[in-house]
């Protein structure tokens, strides 16, 4: 589909997206596994591990996120958007595309951080597990597709960008993706539990055998933000096409 | 079926208590080149944006190429060029050209649709590179690239240099004798008074006039006559013509005259000083200011 190949050109174009997406998580977790130590034991696993799974999550949510809430922002308020509403371009078209690009945006961060894991810190998985566990990390990041869908539809061009780095950033910090749960306080896990942030490393921690909670309690909780945040974006996109149709 | 490719039939669009539209209908037929005029607030947006389907008239009708301008299928045969599209950065203007193709069932190839637009040389830029008249040819090239028949143009030429703006109105000629149909705004009135072959005015809502510029301008019935000489002459120029308005501006007097002839006659017969001289038979500029004024007294 053209539109996405033009999404995923714009992706790979975009260095400073690139550098946040992939250098920070990369970094973070070279670090904090240099300074505790990989294989100290965490939870069910490695902190090699545990923490591959964690920055995985990071750096693919920043990508999905990164792709679609700002860069549509920009195109609504510079008129893009309405001159593709011009064209036989269907809306449906135009917002399967924003998605899907934002769901591979997701691909390289997580692909980069599990190499890192498995060449630096010897985290050792079957062959199914390693691609069980991309596919789930890729898969966490819809929800947060629909979220940047949102953020687009919310905020005007000059506010998402602010906007979607500090809901990033707070997401992953109450998601316990910066830290583990374990070493923050109590009320935490609790707030954790009902963050897509959190449910979706969980989900992914099932794999290197870490997981708190049932899967299918995470995959719910994925899909409820996923069809919650699809709505409001629709309805916000609808509320905004009764003005005028872009 | 002769068929119009712009119709509106009684339209009327409301943004809440305001009225944009009243009680508007025209049609445009195959080939016409149209120059939609009016002051700020006139509702030429209005009138573009539902040709172009992006809202529906709160009353009437309007259709392209036969179809409600909101159906899908009108998309496939309408090109659009509006104002300040900022393009979407990262991306090359070739590449920004071949998805737009991908859009339309029967697309111009690259090649020509970079020719016509003139973008043949920006081809390997990205778009965050253009300057702004740059930037106005690859959305002309867009508006290009789906082979439209109805080329819908808001404010096209700003922005581009006296050069740019000559070319490009040889190909909007070239397009209408090919049988597309083009629509376009403009705050350069004499570009609608040159290359429009009809002028619809807008004006509080309504289609205050609608025909050739020619007729537009005669309608007025006024000359201008305008030279170059001294303040003090304008008291002698005022006495010989009493009935004219008389200006003097920057170092020239004009005179506004439906009799240009006798005027001049009258200005040689004293020996007043006629450097630069320069008549003009009306002017689309005098027609809509003095539509303007009659609209202000009703």
């Amino acid at each position: 589909m053209a539109l996405l190949r033009l999404e995923l050109t714009r992706m790979l174009r975009n260095t400073r997206l690139v550098v946040f997406t992939l250098a920070f998580p990369a970094g973070f977790y070279l670090l904090y596994t240099q300074m505790y130590g990989a294989q100290l034991h965490l939870g069910g696993t490695t902190w090699g591990g545990y923490y591959m799974v964690s920055m995985a999550v990071f750096g693919a949510i920043g990508a999905a996120l990164g792709t679609l809430g700002t860069r549509l922002a920009a195109e609504r308020a510079g008129g893009w958007v309405r001159l593709l509403r011009t064209t036989p371009l269907t809306a449906g078209s135009y917002v399967a595309a924003k998605l899907a690009a934002a769901v591979l945006a997701a691909v390289p961060a997580t692909l980069l951080l599990l190499v890192l894991g498995a060449l630096v810190n010897h985290v050792a998985l079957t062959v199914s597990a390693w691609i069980e566990l991309t596919l789930i990390v890729v898969a966490g990041a819809i929800p947060f597709a629909a979220l940047g869908l949102l953020l687009g539809y919310l905020f005007d061009s000059e506010s998402a960008q602010a906007g979607q780095v500090l809901i990033w950033l707070a997401l992953s910090l109450l998601g316990g993706l910066w830290m583990p749960l374990q070493a923050m306080p109590k009320v935490f896990s609790q707030i954790a539990l009902y963050l897509p942030t959190f449910r979706a490393a969980d989900l992914a921690r099932l794999c290197v055998g870490a997981a708190t909670r049932p899967a299918l309690q995470d995959i719910a909780v994925l899909l409820a933000y996923t069809l919650g945040l699809g709505a409001l974006a629709w309805w916000r996109y609808r509320s905004e096409a009764q003005r005028e149709y872009v | 079926m002769a068929q119009d490719v712009i119709s509106f039939n009684h339209v009327r669009r409301n943004f809440g208590k305001v009225v944009a539209l009243r009680d508007v209908s025209f049609k445009v037929a195959r080939g016409e080149i149209v120059a939609l005029l009016g002051p700020n607030g006139a509702g030429k947006s209005t009138a573009i944006s539902l040709v172009l389907g992006l809202r529906a008239p709160s009353e009437g009708r309007v259709e392209v190429l036969g179809a409600d301008s909101r159906a899908a299928i009108t998309r496939a045969s309408i090109g659009a060029m509006l104002q300040e599209t900022s393009l979407p950065p990262g991306l090359k203007v070739s590449e920004l050209l071949v998805f737009q193709q991908s859009l339309y069932p029967r697309p111009l190839s690259l090649g020509a649709a970079a020719e016509r637009g003139r973008v043949a040389d920006l081809l390997d830029l990205r778009v965050e590179r253009l300057s702004g008249g740059q930037r106005r040819r690859v959305l002309f090239a867009l508006a290009l690239c789906g082979n439209p028949e109805l080329l819908l143009l808001d404010e096209p030429t700003a922005g581009m240099d006296a050069e740019s703006r000559a070319l490009f109105w040889r190909e909007m000629d070239e397009l209408a004798d090919s049988g597309r149909t083009i629509l376009f705004t403009t705050h350069y009135l004499e570009e609608a008074d040159r290359h429009a072959r009809r002028v619809l005015l807008l004006q509080g809502g309504r289609l205050a006039a609608d025909g050739t510029p020619e007729q537009l301008r005669r309608g007025t019935g006024q000359s201008t006559v305008r030279f170059s000489a001294s303040t003090a002459w304008a008291e002698e120029v005022r006495a010989l013509l009493p009935d004219c308005r008389v200006d003097v501006l920057g170092g020239a007097i004009s005179v506004v005259t439906p009799d240009p002839e006798t005027a001049l006659r009258l200005l040689m017969a004293r020996d007043v000083p006629l450097e630069g001289l320069e008549v003009t038979a009306g002017s689309l500029e005098a027609a809509l200011l003095q539509l303007r004024e009659g609209d202000g007294e009703r």
